[in-house]
């Protein structure tokens, strides 16, 4: 021990100081890659952001050639390998006809900071509300951070019974709101919007169509109603698999069900936005 | 100088002055200038005057150093170093790129930038004329060298390009004309200022600044904001936490220099030369300087700086004790278990957590950023070789003919000053400064190898050369080189004997 206490006063400055470098390299290495990373799941919404075709023209929900190169399984690795994010399970919707709403349920290896009472992954904090990027094998992606394993998730499921009409305000026939034929045809009782899992969203229970009614003035000036042979009125009720955030209730994560405010119905064939009349809530 | 002469015969029969002179005195020229230096930026920093009182104050410290000093040229170049800290002025904005281009959380204003007229540039103006008096009046050994040449014609350059290559060169000329400062700083050291005691003056100074930043460092960092002063150049600095490579939620203490990295820069440079000092006369003071400036250092987060600093630190400290075979001097011996105290700190507070988050900084941060800033700069630098795009025109240059590129995304110029140099003037430009460099570099390392003699020139000369290596580790990861201390070398080191 003399014989070491002796030596190390011989040591020059120098030598202290490449000591101490060399010390702290192999420290900071060991913890760099050493350090306990834990696996959390997390939900990543794609985003439009990861197709950057049309800057100005912002549409919710990426583009179904980009949504169904997705698969279960699909993983992020880093330069020795190991495993970043792997994709659990992917839930997937349609916004719009050209749009799809995809979620990816991913197991993301991240670091616990205990300071911050967060995780970080590759640097940055998992946080439901921040910006991710992923590199799944050969897909590129950058999405939200929707949910993270332990955040409590107060939204609740309620099944309710929503009238509904499809409106179209058109300035060929002002004086009526009814939608064309071959519109109020391709809407069948028993049509279902479901995810790609399965689930229903929305389903047709009651359709019902008549001739468009529409105001006309006679000529000394009364109102009166007839109706449009041309044009249908088509009244849906419909069944919704609801979210209920505090005492509102939302499809499709965000669109409000509300009367006078209108929600979308993707099938196979048909596209429309009909306008919330009634709300029936099932208790 | 009439003024000065008479007012320095009514000064005489003053009271205060007398009760001064009985104060300062006994003191040692070097200690005169490290105290007034530090009363006068404390003063500053807790009066906080307008930028008119600050001004009239820099003329006054002229005064306050040539009482002790009896030197107007070395009072001038003294007050010109000491409001070389000083970043604030008349300062104009000007809006380079409109807003809406850019994301509104980098460039809420557009990409502007700012135009200051500062102190420096008034005491650089009376070194100017003391220049052109001397000249005209025959007074120094007017006769130029190679490398004088060398910047004359670098500086010309940045004038001449901005002129002839700049898309606005209205706007790029205003930055050009005023960087003459320096050229007028390095002709005013190189012919005016004369005497070895120099160095220590300077090192006075130096360790007065490094103790100054470093008070006011640790009150920014203690409010995690700045104090809103009005010495301190920058308020409104970007959010640091965003990368993937910064840590959260921490504050990058700026002094009262523009960025956290140009304070690391300058107080690597500083700390560079009081550690060598140490190595000559050891004194409690210059250890306290350095062991404050080294935790101010750490505290800029600065990566490019602490490269700098730790690479000339270790070869500085290699070449003094197993080339020259000097011994470490008594002041480090002693304090070695604080020094390593201090280390071990610094370490672990600033130092871990930067270089842990360091580990992504080519997924998604600085090194990201660097790479794609590199190769948009060569394709402007392509497209532009002979003048460039003009003073501060990289991001609107590069927005307008290289949209697709980093320009077009984050409005920040090219973050390696070398690049910079070329983008902004042409490849001229930096072939100039290299040479510069080179034949300086060639010299001094002659010189430092063929020395037998360890007296303080040398040191200074080897730690002058340190820091200007330093600065230029620096400038290739920042879009700064840190000009002032790389002519104070130049000019200070490279006088013929």
């Amino acid at each position: 021990m003399k014989k070491l206490i002796a030596n190390i006063a011989k040591l020059t400055l120098t030598d202290k100081v490449l000591i101490f470098c060399a010390i702290t390299f192999i420290a900071f290495f060991a913890y760099a890659f050493f350090r306990k990373s834990t696996n959390v799941n997390a939900i990543i919404k794609v985003g439009e952001e990861s197709i950057r075709f049309e800057p100005y023209f912002v549409e919710t929900g990426t583009r179904p050639w980009f949504a169904q190169l997705f698969f279960k399984g699909m993983k992020e690795t880093d330069g020795l390998g190991r495993v970043n994010a792997e994709v659990l399970s992917i839930r997937s919707y349609d916004t719009l006809p050209s749009r799809k709403a995809l979620y990816l349920t991913t197991k993301v290896r991240v670091v616990y900071n205990r300071a911050s009472n967060q995780y970080t992954f590759k640097g940055l904090p998992l946080t439901v509300g921040s910006p991710i990027k992923l590199n799944l094998e050969k897909l590129y992606v950058e999405g939200l951070v929707t949910f993270v394993e332990g955040v409590e998730d107060k939204r609740t499921k309620s099944k309710l019974i929503v009238e509904t009409q499809i409106r179209e305000e058109t300035p060929a026939f002002p004086d009526s709101s009814g939608t064309s034929e071959h519109i109020a045809n391709a809407l069948i009782k028993g049509d279902m919007v479901k995810d790609d899992q399965g689930n229903i969203i929305v389903k047709i229970i009651d359709k019902k169509v008549e001739n468009a009614k529409r105001l006309v003035i006679t000529s000394d000036g009364r109102s009166v109603i007839q109706t449009n042979p041309l044009r249908r009125d088509v009244y849906l009720t419909l069944e919704v698999n609801a979210i209920k955030i505090g005492d509102r209730y939302y499809i499709f994560d965000d669109v409000p069900l509300l009367v006078g405010e209108k929600i979308p119905i993707n099938t196979s064939t048909i596209s429309v936005w009909p306008e919330v009349t009634k709300i029936n809530i099932e208790q | 100088m009439f003024a000065y002469y008479s007012m320095s015969k009514i000064f005489k029969k003053s009271l205060f002055l007398k009760a001064f002179e009985k104060v300062t005195g006994k003191l040692k020229p070097e200690n005169y200038i490290f105290y007034s230096s530090i009363v006068f930026y404390l003063l500053l920093w807790h009066i906080n005057p307008n930028n008119k009182i600050i001004a009239l104050s820099f003329v006054f410290l002229i005064f306050i150093y040539n009482y002790k000093l009896k030197n107007v040229k070395l009072s001038i170049l003294l007050t010109y170093l000491a409001s070389s800290i000083i970043f604030t002025g008349k300062r104009y904005l000007i809006q380079l790129v409109p807003e809406g281009v850019f994301p509104k959380v980098l460039a809420p204003q557009g990409y502007v930038s700012h135009f200051v007229i500062s102190y420096l540039h008034i005491i650089a103006f009376f070194m100017l004329i003391l220049l052109v008096r001397d000249f005209l009046k025959n007074r120094m050994k007017f006769k130029l060298e190679k490398k004088d040449y060398l910047v004359i014609f670098y500086f010309l350059w940045l004038v001449l390009s901005d002129i002839l290559g700049s898309s606005r060169p209205n706007i790029s000329i205003l930055f050009s004309v005023l960087s003459l400062h320096f050229l007028v700083f390095y002709f005013y050291l190189k012919f005016l200022i004369k005497g070895k005691e120099k160095f220590i003056i300077l090192i006075a100074l130096f360790t007065a600044q490094i103790i100054f930043e470093s008070y006011i460092s640790y009150q920014q960092f203690i409010a995690s904001s700045p104090i809103y002063k009005n010495i301190e150049a920058q308020v409104d600095i970007e959010y640091f936490g965003f990368a993937a490579d910064e840590p959260q939620f921490r504050f990058r203490p700026v002094g009262t220099f523009n960025h956290a990295n140009e304070l690391g820069m300058a107080m690597s440079f500083w700390l560079l030369i009081i550690f060598a000092y140490l190595y000559k006369r050891q004194n409690i003071l210059s250890f306290t300087a350095l062991i404050f400036g080294v935790v101010t250092l750490a505290a800029t987060l600065s990566r490019s700086s602490w490269l700098g600093f730790a690479f000339v630190l270790f070869f500085t400290l290699f070449f003094f004790e197993k080339v020259k075979k000097i011994k470490s001097p008594e002041i480090f011996t002693k304090n070695i278990l604080s020094m390593a105290i201090v280390a071990v700190v610094v370490t672990i507070f600033f130092i871990f957590p930067r270089a842990e988050k360091s580990l992504y900084t080519f997924s998604e941060g600085g090194g990201y950023f660097r790479s794609a800033q590199i190769r948009a700069a060569i394709e402007l630098i392509k497209q532009n070789p002979l003048y460039g795009v003009g003073t501060g025109m990289s991001v609107p240059a590069g927005l307008s003919q290289l949209p697709r590129t980093v320009f077009s995304l984050v409005p920040l110029g090219v973050h390696n000053w070398y690049l910079n140099i070329t983008t902004e003037h042409g490849i001229p430009a930096i072939l100039l400064f290299l040479a510069l460099i080179a034949t300086f570099m060639m010299e001094q390392v002659r010189k430092i190898w063929d020395e037998n003699v360890i007296n303080l020139e040398s040191l200074m000369r080897i730690a002058i050369t340190g820091g200007v290596v330093s600065s230029m580790i620096v400038g290739m990861f920042q879009p700064f080189v840190g000009e002032t201390f790389i002519l104070l070398a130049f000019a200070i080191l490279g006088k013929r004997k």
